[in-house]
Parts: C-alpha cells; structure tokens; sequence
C-alpha cells in the first residue's frame, strides 16, 4: 500500500516547472508587449500555464505509476 | 412585476434550489460521524472535483478578484499564479494526507495532529487555532453574500434579511447532509457561475471596447502602469508576488475545511487524478479579472471596487440577468461557507471538547453535539456579520498567512518520521507570532516580501531544528495498523 502514494524522482522534477515559469521568472515575464491575441504578455503567460500545468502533473502521474508498477512486480 | 420583483424571484428560486439539492444529497443515508464528516471516504474523482472547486472559488474569487483588478490592477494575478501551483502542492500531499488519514480514522485536520503526534494537546491546539480563523473567513462569505443580494435586488431586499434566509438554509443543509450535501450543491453553483463567468467576461469587454483585445489596447494606451506589477499600489512588485504566491500555494491546503475534503475520497489516486484537472477550472478567472477591468474605464472612482462586478452588471443588462449573477453569487457564498460550518462544528465538538471536557462521550455523542454546533457557529458568524468587528477583520487579513503555519506539521509529519510534537507546537506558536506582530502592526509586506512566508520559514526551521534537538517520537499505533 506504501507504494500507492511513493514519488518518484522523475515526477517531482516535473512539478518544480510548474513554479518556475508561475513564479520564479516572475520577472521576466511581467510586461505587456508583446501582446498575444490582444491580450499582454504577463496574462497570456499565465493562461498558458493554466493549460500547462494539467500537462505537467498528468506526466508526473504516468511516472508514478510506472515506478509503482514496476516495484510491484507487475501485479496489482 | 418590477425590475426589482423579477430580480429577487430569480434570486430566490436559485437559492432554495440549491439549498433543497443539499437536503436532497444525504437524506437516504444514515448520517453517523463519518458519513457526515468524510462522505464515508466514498467520493470518486467528480464528487471530489466538485467539493473542491466549490470550496476554493469563494466570494472571494467572484467579487474580490474583480475588486481587486478594478483597485489594484496587476497584483490580481498572483491569483491566476497560485491556484495551478496549490494543485501540484495537492497533487503531492494529498495522497499522503488521504493514506495516513485512513488510517488514523481521522476526520478532521486536528485529528491528523493528535493522531500523528499522539497528543490530544496538539489536536486540540490546532483545532482552536483553525476554528479562530475559520470564523472570520465565515464572516466574509456572508457579508459577500449580504451585498450581492442587496445590490442584485435593487435594493429591495435589505443585507440582513438575505445573510440570514441564506445561512439558515446553509444550516440546514449542512444539518441534514454534511460534506456530502455541499459537494451536490456544487452542482448548481458551478454551471451557474460558469455560465455567468462567461457571459459577462466576454460580452462586457466586446459591448464597451469591442472585445478583449481592444479593452487592453485602451488600458496600455491610458493606465499601462496598472497592467504590469505593481500595479496601482506601492509596494506589491516581484518580491511580494513570488512569496504570496509561494505561500497561498503552500498555505490554501491547510485550511481545515480543505483538509478534511482530501479525507472524503475514495482512493489516494482519485485525489491524484482530481489535482490534474483542478487548475483548469482557474480559466474562469481572466475573465472575472476582464470585468475588473473593464469597469476601471466604465465606471472609474467607485467607491468599493469589490461592488465592480455588480455595479457593471447592474449597468449593462436587463434585471433578470443581474438576478442570476446575484443567485449564482450567494451559492458562491453558501457552498464554501457549508463546509466552512461543518469543519468548525467537528473541530469544536471532536478536537476540543470532547478531548478537554467530556472524555466519555462517543462517536455518536459527538455527532450529535457537533450538528448541534452547525447552528451555534452560524449564529456566530452572523451576528458578527451583522454587527460588524474590526477584531475580524484583523484576523481575516492574518488568515491565509495563519493556516499555513500548519504546514510544517503537516508536510513533514506526513514524510518525515522524526518530526517531534514539540517541534510542531514550537514552530507553529513562533510562524503565528511573527504573522500576527507583523500583520497586525501594518508591516505586511515586510521589505517587500509576503508576512506570512516569513512565519512560515521561521516556523519550518524551528520545527526542523527542535525535531533534530528533541528525542524521535514513537510511531503512532494508527500507523502500524495500515
């Protein structure tokens, strides 16, 4: 059971992206031009982490269920 | 009929609606302390995804969001910022919580400590401290919800008589239904809100500026400053966005009513799947942020810029319209608010009062005590709503940087083992010191950077540090069992 909730390596590398490009860069980011389908930069940047985030923890997700998996032996 | 009438009769329907779907959700089951508290750790991925969304898009986000743009432009976004990262933060510990939870049979965020920690002390600590910032955050939600309806209604239903119509039909539903009844309102409030988010975020823009890029050419063309951080205030740049962002993050999970809904389900890998999905429901907050925004050129010098996304409503569209955003409104109130209640009730009776008064009584003794407290917590937080308390709002501006001072006890009792009750009390008084004197003495941000963060850093290294210092506890029976 411990290894329902194990993380592995692979996962928590890709969740430390999702803070980068939110918050470390903020800024970088933090400017209007140039401006994206009308909108400024900085909004659009953030929109786009509202879709690329989902992406970052559904690869995390599949990581872990091939670590959890693979110390499985295969069964369940 | 009126424009007042139609606006009220809509806003009425909405609300006895919802309020009938929560009965409705929990009257075929038999509510013992599980049940009620957890939805008897049953609810998959959509029950999950639900309860959750309806406890994190509050007044706050609906009516704050858009003051916020509208008075302070940029540092808004730190919003936008912090809800995809609180998702990864969830992504991670939840699963855990949900683990050590089960196995403790904890139902409550006070539970995990005195279960963690085997010491009803540190539960029942906690348990206070929770309850002493769940209130005025309670407050909050009725006061919103008190001023969406007046001002919805045309002024024809006054702010006492809605808070108190609503949160009685919040009270009884939360009676009758629990968590579960407040997952299935959530049903109702999200299609409205999403409907009206919608509507509003995109017609408002293209009825005054053509559209949304041509709102913001206008904005970068007359107030560019507003548009990029700091915005209209002095002090919230970089250093203020990373850290409050960093902190909410890390923070937003440890309120107690957001712990506990972690507890409700049914496997560690639903609230896995659930936190995946969870930062797209955030793509309706641009556009509550483009009223904001939008009002700053329609309607400037507002008095309360929370009252923007009202006020631009009121003046765009036909009173049937206003009375949907206005229901929707108070749904936004009541669905946070239910779970707010209840999590108060069991920390009351569960955490504090049982433990310290009436060791004897059991798990249905507490049940029932603890439905009983729905209706005294209620009571309290509408009186305080209706007298109104500075003392509150003190506290509601400490209460995001308060709750995440559970973090470390939480974060490293659930991955570390030599993590020391000790170290947790001692962290925890220190990070509510350093909020509390900062915040409370106006020194927030501190040199630029978020009060909180700095309690919350001060909190983990005296925890660390303690731990180290201190003998390693025990493990607790609980854990032994799973």
């Amino acid at each position: 059971m411990r290894s329902a909730t194990r993380i592995s390596r692979g996962a928590l590398l890709l969740a430390v992206v999702p803070f980068i490009g939110l918050d470390l860069t903020v800024a970088w980011w933090d400017r209007i031009e140039p401006t994206i389908a009308g909108l400024p930069f900085n909004l659009a940047w953030m929109i786009a982490w509202t879709a690329l985030t989902p992406l970052c923890l559904w690869g995390a997700h599949r990581l872990d269920r091939r670590g959890a998996a693979r110390r499985g032996g295969g069964g369940p | 009929m009126n424009a007042g009438t139609v606006a009220v009769a809509t806003i009425l329907l909405i609300v006895v609606g919802g309020a009938a779907i929560g009965v409705l959700a929990g009257s075929r089951r038999r509510m013992d302390l599980e049940q009620w508290t957890v939805g008897g750790r049953q609810f998959g991925v959509v029950l999950v995804w639900l309860l959750m969304a309806g406890e994190f898009y509050t007044t706050f986000t609906f009516l704050g969001a858009c003051g916020w743009a509208y008075s302070r432009g940029a540092p808004v976004y730190y919003v936008l910022a912090y809800q995809p990262l609180c998702c990864v933060v969830v992504y991670f510990l939840a699963p855990r919580i949900w683990e050590l939870g089960r196995d403790y049979r904890a139902q409550t965020l006070a539970d995990f400590f005195t279960a963690r920690f085997s010491s009803e002390w540190l539960g029942a600590l906690v348990a206070l401290v929770g309850i002493v910032f769940l209130i005025p955050y309670l407050e909050l939600q009725l006061t919103g919800l008190g001023f969406i309806v007046e001002i919805a209604s045309a002024h024809s239903v006054g702010r006492v008589p809605a808070m108190s119509t609503a949160f009685v039909l919040v009270a009884v539903f939360v009676y009758t239904s629990g968590i579960r009844g407040a997952a299935w309102v959530s049903v109702l409030k999200d299609a409205l809100l999403l409907a009206v988010v919608i509507a509003v975020g995109v017609a408002i823009p293209e009825r005054y500026f053509g559209g949304i890029g041509p709102m913001f050419a206008t904005l970068a063309r007359i107030a560019p400053r507003t548009l990029v951080l700091p915005g209209r205030t002095a002090q919230l740049g970089h250093a203020w966005f990373a850290t409050t962002v960093l902190l909410t993050a890390f923070g937003a999970p440890m309120w107690p009513h957001l712990f506990a809904a972690n507890l409700s389900a049914k496997s560690a890998d639903t609230l896995r799947r659930n936190a995946i999905v969870m930062p797209l429901y955030g793509i309706t907050i641009p556009l509550v942020i483009f009223v904001g925004f939008a009002a700053t050129v329609v309607l400037p010098g507002l008095r309360d810029g929370d009252l923007s996304m009202l006020a631009l409503v009121g003046k765009t569209y036909p009173a049937w319209v206003l009375g949907v955003v206005g229901g929707a409104g108070a749904l936004t109130a009541m669905v946070p608010s239910a779970v707010m209640i209840l999590s108060a009730a069991a920390l009351f009776m569960k955490n504090v009062v049982r433990p310290l008064f009436a060791p004897a009584l059991d798990d249905r003794g507490v049940a029932r005590g603890a439905r009983i407290a729905v209706f005294a917590v209620t009571a309290i937080a509408l009186g305080f709503a209706i007298h109104g308390s500075s003392t509150l709002v003190a506290l509601l501006l400490i209460g995001y940087a308060g709750v995440a001072q559970f973090l470390p006890g939480v974060l490293l009792g659930a991955f570390w083992p030599r993590t020391s009750k000790r170290g947790v009390a001692c962290g925890l008084v220190v990070g509510l010191a350093i909020v509390g004197g900062l915040m409370l003495s106006g020194r927030d941000p501190y040199r630029g950077v978020n009060a909180g963060f700095l309690g919350l850093c001060a909190n983990l290294a005296c925890v660390l540090l303690v731990s180290l210092a201190t003998r390693a506890p025990a493990p607790p029976a609980g854990a032994r069992a799973g």
